[in-house]
């Protein structure tokens, strides 16, 4: 229920799969570049290893961790985050609980199971919009998800302003 | 009406940026990218181990070297570089735990601790903190593998702290761990 755009109030129960979509990180490229790396240099000393002392068979060891590493950002990350995911969400109740939201310009009332108050969105340290999901945080405490099916087009265009223009 | 019981007990929190660093320590230590700890450090001194056995067989030292460095760098990204990384992490999210715990107070029910701030009340069921870990400074209550509830010690009543103890290490017998770091 909207009034003049100032609040916007909804409850909110997600399911697995979103928590589980909300999950996937970004990994930093490094370990891609190191895997190309280490992938290089094992190919290189399959070659021109024997001066050095490297034999055919650490070398290709040393192929198959920079492959590893090649397709892990691409490949094993995502597999890997949404397996810590699901094990989140099971263990935490209170993802399964409703979660209440009443949103004004300058702060956000909450109530769940755990959490019940009203948090400044200066205090936030974290707001992502996609187009499945409102992701925002507050430090390590307190993180808070509502799907974007839940809000209308102006719903979710106060919820943004109101935070951007507070953090 | 069921009036709620009287808790157990109330402690004014108040926890510093080391204290909040430690806990976040011993909370990647317990359940975060430091379980492994053990098993690099295990996994770091057989391949320095492993290198320097094989610099006396008059090999080339390529390989040799490989091994020790591998060991080493194992050895440094362990005890080093992520409990640094931990640490500035911890330094940044202690901004925020001020702004939201300040003046907070916790109060111990039988069954839940309840923390009671200006600007949110936090309540955590006992069945549902994953581990308590104590150290000579510290009771942390590991809610998942990011959230935790901290207690310092020098925060109980000194009347009171005995029983409190007492009392948490009661609730907690089967999911406590005694630690003098967050190495060990």
């Amino acid at each position: 229920m909207m009034e003049e755009e100032k609040t916007v109030a909804l409850s909110v129960l997600i399911t697995r799969e979103e928590y589980l979509r909300s999950s996937v990180r970004h990994h930093p490229p490094a370990v891609t570049g190191a895997g190309a790396v280490l992938s290089a240099a094992g190919l290189a000393g399959l070659f021109f290893g024997a001066p050095v002392g490297l034999t055919p068979a650490a070398a290709i060891c040393i192929v198959a961790l920079g492959l590893i590493l090649l397709v892990y950002n691409g490949v094993l990350a995502p597999f890997l985050d949404r397996g810590a995911a699901a094990r989140e969400f099971d263990s935490r109740e209170e993802l399964r609980m409703a979660t209440a939201y009443r949103f004004t310009a300058e702060s956000v009332w909450v109530e769940n199971g755990r959490v019940t108050g009203e948090l400044p969105l200066s205090l936030a340290t974290d707001f992502q919009r996609t187009s499945e999901q409102i992701a925002f945080r507050f430090g390590r405490e307190l993180s808070f998800l509502i799907p974007i099916r839940l809000l209308s087009g102006e719903q979710a265009d106060f919820i943004e302003r109101a935070f951007s223009r507070t953090m | 009406m069921h009036e709620r019981e009287s808790p157990r007990a109330q402690i004014a929190l108040t926890v510093t940026r080391k204290e909040y660093e430690t806990a976040c320590l011993l909370l990647s230590r317990r359940l975060g990218s430091l379980r492994a700890l053990p098993a690099a450090i295990l996994a770091a001194g057989l391949l320095l181990a492993a290198g320097f056995s094989f610099l006396g067989w008059g090999v080339s030292l390529f390989f040799p070297l490989l091994l020790c460095l591998t060991g080493l760098l194992i050895l440094l990204v362990m005890l080093i570089v992520q409990p640094a990384a931990i640490r500035r992490q911890a330094a940044v999210d202690y901004n925020s735990y001020q702004a939201l715990m300040e003046t907070a107070v916790l109060r111990l029910y039988a069954d839940e601790a309840e923390t009671a701030a200006p600007k949110l009340t936090l309540t955590d069921s006992y069945a549902l903190i994953v581990e308590c870990v104590e150290t000579p400074e510290l009771l942390v209550l590991f809610r998942d593998r990011q959230r935790f509830l901290i207690l310092p010690k020098r925060c109980l009543p000194p009347e009171e702290a005995e029983e409190i103890l007492s009392f948490i290490r009661l609730v907690f017998a089967r999911k406590r761990r005694v630690m003098r770091s967050f190495i060990w």
